[in-house]
């Protein structure tokens, strides 16, 4: 079957941000082409110096030194949000960061204040990214992140902390009340009595704290443990569907389509919950192609997809925080364990005119303000003066043109047929190119 | 009869009027609209407020014992009542509330406090229970039931809130009328035009753009109306509610305004920075109602002043509090009813993990101000019934 252009532009953005059209692969072979964005995937963790953990130091700190000590930590999370948007723009990683970044939405977790949480879960994220489900899903049970996050540790035999049980059903397996009912919750927090990790972060069950007891979840009676029931959600085709028809939304469109969906839940729960024979499916699948131009695009996707037409370094890690928090997503700074909520949440007044003008700010190298950053508060406690900030550095244009010089810039910038706005970009220049950028055609996918 | 009611009464709500830029129904109607309505200013106050050292319980030991260190001397308090007094840094609130024009809420929280600044926010944002999750904030359903432009949520900072997004309707976040006009005033955004697509997000983003730019003209053309000449005192929030008073003296069509005060995070030494944020928020109040008092427009203004979560009666070893519950809320407005002045008590002998316990659920509070200010139904926004307080 002919893979035409447009259908490469549309799949290699949708799955990799972007991709210079002088790079996309020439097989006219559907198939091929997506194995091809599979095998070319480079799994780099992400890394930082940190010093050795030793918690035990920590407690003996005083509270200055403690402080201190959190200020630093603070600061090296934010190098890891750096450096993993640094990472999107990757041309031999642009997948697996969208998955992982897709990850980061479905096991949405705060660790914005803690380098060592955001290393262990990011990476074990995006080990499995395109992996098994199954061991994704019991790798982060059982990570010091979750179960710091979501109240794991005050979950004590005889006192039950419900946290973790309902996110794990509501928003992690089976989607909110599919299935399951208050009572269920409440047992399942029991059989999750004891989860805990030891103080380097390995997972353990503490026995003296764990709830032996006989337990009644999903109408089955027996002393179940916490894999027990990770096992039974898995069972559950409601967590297939749960899971595919998030995938769909995230990178296909927000309408969802029942049939579709039973489609890709087939293929996942037949497979044991392989991602990889999920994603291949999909990008596949015909109706991935007719939902062009109908995604849109979230902030991140939207920053790294520029990036990577411009080959740009985003120089500045305190300027792309701050483009982040404008444009309502930070990376390991979910809003709540829910998530962003995506598509049509994304755009408001404030949000989409500084999207507008974003392109042309950065292209004419100009500047940014500083004044609207997360530190305002901190600022404004503080009384110091604003500071505008650099965002970019120079356009390569000629780099540019040479990467894309056999393309057709209105097809590979713009993914929906708006055929006034077509008309008036038969031929473009480099203003051209900026005109295309700053249109609402183009905070689409 | 409010605006949406009004719109399709006299037939603007038809398909032809489609093309018809909102803003300019809006503008055109302007007389007929929000005739019995007033408007909500909200002020945030980020990082969870200390509310016993705002309104002292001086006259209950509880407080005293807990708070060794930081206790405010009754001597130093601007008295309420044999029980209760006002931080010294808060005068001017003290003036309001002798005026009765300011009512204490205190003990205002919701079952099974969450103690994380983010999620605690949230749920006030969007007036949830603990353990639900919501996409959009009790000002953007309200937004979504009865408005049209983005221009009538103003909420002057760098984002917008989640209190402000609606599913339908959002407000828009400015911190300056002018460089938002500027950012999406251009040559090129005008000559732009609506595809009428069989894409549905695209006619979406392009409706947006109408908006938004229309909101960003039209904010920007009241703004200009007139000069406010007023003293304000210094530091960013004071100029941010010089601002709304602006925009509010230019007879602007917007029922909500929302700014934010941040900083009240204080597990440290809190009384230098409290005393600091205190002095802001008291001077940047006091002027701003008198701002509107001074033309008339005060009557028709309700000033809603809360945070995500007060602190633990004890205080800490670090001269600090650490995050608590329940807390103190304020409500201004000329004409609270005698009702008003009876929500001050807390019970410092009844606590909950160390915070004294809630007795007044937020989201009645949110039902006050939708009913009276906002003279919408409540349950139509908030999805449920609250105990009502009888403020108005």
């Amino acid at each position: 079957m002919d893979f035409n252009v447009k259908e490469k532009y549309h799949l290699s953005q949708r799955a990799e941000f972007f991709v210079h059209h002088q790079q996309l692969d020439t097989t006219t072979d559907r198939a091929r082409f997506v194995d091809g964005i599979f095998d070319r995937q480079v799994n780099k963790s992400l890394f930082i110096k940190l010093p050795k953990w030793n918690p035990k130091s920590f407690k003996n700190k005083s509270e200055k030194q403690k402080r201190e000590i959190r200020k630093e930590r603070r600061q090296q999370a934010k190098q890891l949000n750096y450096l993993w948007f640094k990472q999107m723009l990757d041309s031999d990683k642009g997948f697996i960061e969208k998955m992982t970044l897709f990850w980061h939405g479905h096991f949405a977790c705060r660790t914005i204040d803690d380098p060592y949480l955001t290393l262990e879960m990011n990476n074990l994220l995006r080990n499995n990214a395109l992996g098994n489900f199954k061991t994704l899903l019991f790798a982060v049970a059982k990570s010091a992140s979750m179960i710091n996050y979501l109240h794991l540790r005050q979950n004590k035999k005889g006192q039950a902390n419900e946290d973790f049980a309902r996110e794990l059903c509501e928003l992690f397996t089976l989607g909110r009340d599919v299935d399951y009912t208050e009572k269920d919750v409440s047992e399942i927090a029991r059989a999750f009595t004891g989860w805990r990790t030891d103080e380097y972060g390995k997972h353990l069950v503490v026995d003296r704290i764990h709830d032996n007891g006989e337990k009644t979840i999903f109408g089955k009676t027996g002393n179940f443990n916490g894999e027990d029931v990770l096992n039974m959600l898995l069972d559950n085709k409601h967590t297939s569907d749960f899971i595919v028809t998030k995938v769909y939304k995230f990178f296909v469109k927000e309408d969802v389509n029942k049939e579709h969906i039973k489609e890709l839940s087939a293929v996942f729960y037949d497979s044991k919950y392989d991602i990889t024979s999920l994603m291949k499916f999909l990008f596949n699948a015909d109706w991935f192609y007719e939902s062009k131009g109908q995604l849109i695009k979230g902030p991140i996707e939207f920053l790294v997809g520029f990036g990577k037409m411009f080959d740009l370094k985003y120089p500045h890690q305190k300027a792309i925080q701050g483009i982040q928090y404008y444009l309502g997503q930070v990376l390991f700074d979910p809003p709540n364990v829910a998530g962003c909520a995506g598509g049509r949440h994304w755009i408001d007044a404030s949000r989409f005119a500084l999207r507008l003008r974003l392109p042309s700010l950065i292209l004419n190298r100009g500047y940014v303000m500083d004044e609207l950053s997360p530190e305002l508060d901190e600022m404004l406690a503080k009384k110091q003066k604003k500071q505008d900030f650099k965002f970019s550095e120079p356009i390569n244009w000629d780099q540019f043109w040479k990467n894309n010089k056999e393309a057709n810039l209105f097809d590979l910038l713009i993914r929906n047929e708006n055929n006034q706005l077509k008309e008036n970009h038969k031929e473009v220049n480099n203003t051209g190119v900026i005109h295309l950028l700053s249109t609402p055609d183009f905070q689409l996918t | 009869m409010d605006r949406r009611e009004f719109l399709s009464k006299t037939g603007i709500i038809t398909a032809g009027a489609i093309l018809v830029p909102s803003f300019l129904k809006a503008n055109t109607f302007s007389s007929q609209l929000n005739l019995s309505k007033k408007r909500l200013v909200v002020i945030q106050l980020s990082g969870g407020n200390d509310g016993l050292n705002a309104v002292v319980p001086y006259g209950l030991d509880e407080y005293y014992t807990n708070r060794s260190v930081l206790g405010v001397a009754q001597s130093e308090l601007l008295k309420i009542d044999d029980k209760f007094g006002f931080n010294p840094q808060l005068s001017g609130l003290h003036r309001l509330q002798q005026k009765g024009w300011l009512s204490i809420i205190n003990s205002v929280g919701y079952p099974n406090p969450n103690r994380s600044h983010f999620r605690s926010m949230d749920i006030w944002h969007t007036a949830s229970d603990s353990n639900e999750y919501k996409q959009t904030g009790w000002l953007g359903s309200y937004l979504d039931n009865n408005c049209e432009n983005a221009f009538e949520g103003i909420e002057i900072g760098g984002s917008l809130s989640l209190s402000m997004k609606g599913q339908t309707n959002s407000g828009v976040a400015l911190t300056d009328p002018k460089a938002f006009y500027d950012t999406i005033h251009s040559d090129f955004f005008d000559a732009l035009q609506h595809p009428n697509s069989q894409n549905n997000e695209l006619n979406f983003l392009y409706k947006v753009l109408n908006d938004t730019k229309n909101s960003a003209k039209y904010i920007f053309d009241q703004y200009k109306l007139k000069t406010n000449s007023t003293d304000y005192p210094k530091g960013e929030f004071a100029k941010q509610l010089k601002k709304i008073a602006t925009l509010i003296k230019s007879d602007i069509q917007t029922p909500i305004f929302y700014t934010t005060l941040g900083g009240f995070d204080t597990h440290v030494n809190q009384k230098g920075t409290q005393d600091y944020l205190f002095g802001q928020l008291d001077g940047g109040v006091t002027a701003f109602v008198n701002d509107l008092e001074k033309d008339d427009l005060l009557k028709d203004t309700t000033i809603l002043i809360f945070s995500e979560f007060g602190r633990r009666l004890k205080e800490n070893a670090s001269r600090g509090t650490d995050h608590g519950a329940a807390n103190a809320l304020f409500v201004i407005d000329t004409n609270l009813s005698k009702k008003a002045h009876g929500y001050n008590q807390i019970d410092l002998s009844d606590l909950e993990n160390g915070d004294p316990k809630f007795k007044v659920d937020f989201r009645s509070v949110y039902q006050e101000v939708l009913t009276s200010t906002l003279g919408v139904n409540s349950q139509e926004v908030l999805g449920n019934q609250y105990k009502e307080l009888g403020l108005f």
